[in-house]
């Protein structure tokens, strides 16, 4: 066997495993099985003997066992103790490697592999993989061709093999793009369930947040096709319960968002001029949906939105995968159409606080005086600080920041703010979110990083929601190196085309292309519940036959070809009214069969039936050609 | 086209694939079933060019005989112009089951191979439609397609051993040419002189220099002529038939390359005497395809010129009339 194939065998078993290791949540221990490979195939490419059939079946059972006890008990998770199989399967495989069907288990196995892999990660070291992965697997199944041909040392393969390897990353390539999409798959979910935690959370309390603010795990990405003056504060959802220590979002009721054009309406206003953002946000431990302003509309391709009072959108659940949508927003202030008490809640126990938002507020009239008075306060007269201690016990966390440390980050500011706003009669919660993001060059878009996680304030002034951002500038963190930035680009188009590739994008890609020659007609939305039912049937359908198809294996495996096929004969013979009964011998049925006129066919059928079975001479498989098609043609 | 086993595996994998991909909507998945997918579409079209544009021409290496390895040499030819065809198998028509393979033929060019079958029956057959046969390049899907090739192959009797049958052969010196001295100018030899030769026939200068008397020998020389009557008049037992038909075969083969002037009689068909491997293949011609006759309608002679072998089907021949003239009778269900 050529040295070139077993090089490319031992590839593909590397590039399973790879893949598996790849995606985190393998058992580390898993290496010790998949360091097996090595000296496997180092024996290969020797041409040592494989191993003793005992060795390598005592293993596979032993693997079996490992297997029942990984998925029951070790990590109780049937999928990744599926993943661990194979890699130790591959092990074993590898001294097991005699004949080319060997080779093809191989190739099987590392495909199962890739499969596992691409349900327990999304990220671009994948594809690194898939490429190699594809390349290999098409040189290894043209290799093994020429291989069973027996002609392998008569071609020269580096043409063929390159041009086939090239039409299979093209086909691949348009297949990806043109398969149809269901939105969130039919009835299944993904098995990827590692969800980052990010800066941003549902709820602000005091302890965490420095570490926070050091971590630069990109959380958003977004895309401006627009240029815009307006500060990029991209707000998640509102708090408006402070119960002392933490703020809590206690307005929780949420309606489901209407659709138009096939965009969430979010706020009854206009998208022809809001300010467009594509925005991709990594798994996080949230449901929130994040834009710039106020978001009027999103694009996005889930089956359903959710707005509360607040404008808050969210999803209807925690995404596992990365979400990606167009959000259009609105700079305005919004109305407060109705003014929750909650707003005005205020705990006790803050004497301090409110004696000093009386002395700053003393004199003013207005509500925007006195918000921006107090705003100026907290900006002029504290530091900003990542490194806060903790209050001393019975104390109140905002009044020590306000009179004790002097010190804090944003959360200490906004939580401040809002409940002197609150203390001086002006309606306000704090908006949690992120600000800022820095440019990538490379892809003329914005990072939003876990350390631009960001507390601000919104009040009510004039009857309209005005937000105030009473945090000093934070120090500058270390700058990303280039090549960072360029890898961070690399993973936003793969995230973007491959991972987020969507029914949308394959829509716009057929205007794109369809635009300059016709009009096409719009494209109807494929709906989930109706290809459920659709999908059930096949697959009931599928299983079936699969169950049939197998079972007829069985059947040909435990009676031979010659006899199987001759009682299927005897069976059709009964089904077309000839009186075949358990006691008809191949004469009864040639006899049956011309009544029927038949008698040709079937006279050569059972002479070739007793040739095998009586006759002790196997058919040749011409032989077995025509044994078959008499059969089938009755 | 049909999915080879290898296929039929690929396929339920691509389908279960797909399920799962449909299934969760994770496009990873998509990217892996893409990928099957299209190595499915690639064996088809890859499969199909391979094929298009792809001609047989067969002919014969050699004379075809019953029993006998038969060597054919086929030339695929590819008419495309700039793709070449891989692993192209040439299945003989007939169901042997005989193939040979191309592995490679380059664009625009031809590739040859030989082929072998082995014939059960004589005739005439026609070439009629070669199978092209493919599973170029991944081995998945199996393809195949007719090249009618015009023209005949003529697959003559079986040629057996028959010294053992005409022991003749064997215990007498069969050459192929009786000598008849006669008074003719013809010089046929030099030997030592015998009693009763006349004095003018010494060789004198031949005799001073072997030292004794040496004698000229003029003559004429006739071929030794054989005569095979084949009897296929109705009605004929097919097995026995056969036998006779693959003795007077062989026969005809052993004389001919004896030098023996050979000349065939049947029912309708007479080929006069004659000698060399053309005459024989004449007589062979008329061996493969012979058949049962209803009448007799050579005329059958009443002196037998040379030797003959007259093959009958039976005792109850009606051609035995003709054994008196015949130095052998051969009985097909003896043969």
């Amino acid at each position: 066997m050529p040295r070139i194939y077993k090089a490319l065998t031992a590839l593909l078993a590397i590039t399973g495993c790879t893949g598996l290791f790849i995606t985190g949540p393998l058992n580390p221990v898993m290496f010790i099985p998949a360091l097996g490979l090595i000296p496997g195939y180092i024996r290969v490419w020797k041409d040592m003997p494989t191993a003793q059939k005992w060795m390598v079946s005592s293993l596979s059972v032993a693997a079996l066992s490992l297997f029942a006890f990984d998925a029951l008990i070790m990590t109780g998770d049937l999928f990744i103790a599926v993943a661990h199989l194979t890699i130790v399967f591959q092990a074993i495989k590898s001294f097991d490697l005699k004949e080319p069907w060997d080779h093809l288990q191989v190739y099987f196995m590392s495909l199962l592999q890739m499969v596992i892999a691409s349900e327990l990660t999304r990220s671009i070291v994948f594809g690194a993989v898939f490429i190699v992965f594809l390349i290999a697997l098409v040189a290894a199944m043209v290799m093994s061709h020429f291989l069973k041909e027996g002609t392998f040392s008569r071609i020269r393969l580096r043409r063929p093999l390159a041009v086939i390897s090239i039409l299979t990353l093209l086909t691949t390539g348009i297949f990806f793009i043109s398969a149809p999409r269901l939105k969130g798959g039919i009835i299944g979910k993904s098995r990827m369930t590692a969800i980052k935690t990010a800066g941003f959370s549902e709820k602000v309390d005091f302890g965490s947040f420095g570490e926070v603010k050091l971590d630069s795990t990109v959380v958003l990405r977004v895309e401006l096709p627009e240029k815009t003056t307006a500060a990029l504060y991209w707000r998640g959802k509102t708090l408006d319960y402070f119960d002392g220590i933490s703020w809590v979002d206690t307005l929780r009721q949420k309606e489901r968002a209407g659709k138009k054009d096939n965009i969430f309406v979010v706020l009854p206003a206009s998208l022809d001029n809001a300010f467009v953002q594509k925005i991709f946000i990594e798994p996080i431990d949230s449901d929130v949906i994040f834009g710039l302003g106020s978001i009027a509309g999103i694009d996005i391709d889930l089956r359903a939105l959710f707005i509360d009072g607040s404008g808050s959108v969210f999803a209807p659940e925690k995404s596992p995968k990365r979400l990606a949508y167009t959000a259009y927003s609105v700079f305005e202030e919004q109305p407060a159409s109705y003014i929750v008490p909650a707003y005005l809640q205020f705990p006790s126990g803050l004497e301090r606080l409110q004696k000093m938002t009386d002395d700053i507020t003393k004199n003013l009239k207005t509500d925007i005086e006195k918000a921006s008075r107090i705003e100026n306060h907290l900006l002029t007269n504290y530091k900003y600080s990542l490194k806060t201690s903790a209050p001393p016990a019975g104390v109140n966390p905002i009044e020590y920041f306000l009179f004790n440390s002097k010190e804090g980050y944003c959360e200490h500011y906004a939580s401040a703010m809002a409940l002197m706003l609150r203390h001086a009669g002006i309606p306000s919660r704090v908006a949690t979110g992120f600000i800022g993001g820095e440019k990538n060059k490379y892809g003329d878009y914005i990072i939003v990083r876990q350390s631009d996680a960001h507390s601000w304030v919104e009040a009510v002034i004039d009857g309209k929601w005005k937000r105030f951002d009473p945090t000093p500038s934070a120090p500058q963190f270390k700058m990303p190196s280039l090549a960072s930035l360029y890898l961070d680009y690399l993973r936003l188009k793969w995230y973007r085309y491959v991972v987020g590739f969507t029914s949308s994008d394959q829509k716009n890609l057929l205007r794109y292309f369809s635009m300059p020659f016709v009009k096409i007609p719009k494209l109807p939305e494929m709906k989930t519940e109706k290809i459920k039912v659709v999908f059930y049937s096949l697959l009931t359908a599928g299983g079936i036959a699969i169950v049939f198809f197998l079972l007829s294996r069985i059947k040909a495996k435990r009676y031979g070809f010659a006899t199987a096929n001759y009682l299927k004969f005897r069976r059709y013979l009964k089904h077309k009214g000839a009186a075949i009964t358990q006691s008809s011998t191949p004469s009864d049925i040639v006899k049956e069969a011309s009544r029927l006129g038949m008698g040709g066919k079937a006279s050569d059928f059972i002479k070739l039936y007793e040739m095998a079975r009586f006759g002790g001479k196997e058919m040749s498989a011409a032989e077995k050609e025509k044994y078959k098609s008499i059969n089938k043609s009755g | 086209m049909r999915p080879t086993r290898e296929g039929i595996r690929f396929l339920i994998a691509s389908l279960l694939i797909a399920v799962a991909a449909f299934n969760t909507g994770n496009n990873l998945i998509f990217l892996i079933l893409a990928l099957m997918l299209s190595l499915l579409l690639l064996s088809i079209i890859i499969l199909y060019l391979n094929l298009k544009g792809l001609s047989l021409a067969v002919f014969a290496a050699q004379p075809v005989f019953v029993k006998t390895r038969a060597i054919f040499r086929v030339s695929i030819s590819n008419r495309k112009k700039h793709l070449p065809s891989y692993s192209i198998r040439a299945a003989i028509p007939v169901s042997t089951g005989r193939q040979g393979a191309a592995p490679y033929i380059p664009p625009a060019s031809n590739s040859s191979i030989e082929m072998e079958n082995t014939f059960t029956k004589r005739g005439l057959y026609k070439y009629g439609d070669f199978t092209l046969e493919s599973n170029f390049p991944f081995s998945l899907f199996k393809k195949g397609i007719r090249a009618h090739i015009d023209g005949e192959v003529i697959v003559y009797p079986e040629i057996k051993e028959i010294d053992e049958l005409i022991p003749e052969l064997i215990t007498t010196d069969y050459t192929a040419l009786t000598i008849r001295p006669a008074p003719g100018d013809e010089f046929l030899t030099i030997r030592d002189f015998r009693y009763g030769d006349g004095m003018r026939r010494i060789q004198w200068k031949t005799s001073a220099k072997m030292g004794k008397l040496m004698v000229k020998d003029t003559g004429t020389d006739e071929p030794r002529l054989l005569t095979i009557i084949l009897d296929n008049i109705k009605p004929l037992n097919k097995e026995s038939f056969e036998k006779a038909v693959s003795f007077a075969a062989s026969a005809a083969d052993r004389f001919i390359r004896l030098g023996f002037f050979v000349r065939l009689v049947t029912c309708k068909r007479l080929i006069p005497f004659g000698s060399g491997l053309e005459h024989l293949y004449k007589i062979l011609d008329v061996l493969a395809v012979i058949d049962e006759e209803d009448t007799w309608e050579c005329p059958m002679m009443e002196e037998m010129q040379g030797t003959g072998i007259l093959i009958l089907k039976s005792q109850d021949s009606s051609l035995k009339k003709a054994a008196p003239a015949c130095s052998m009778v051969m009985y097909a269900a003896d043969l």
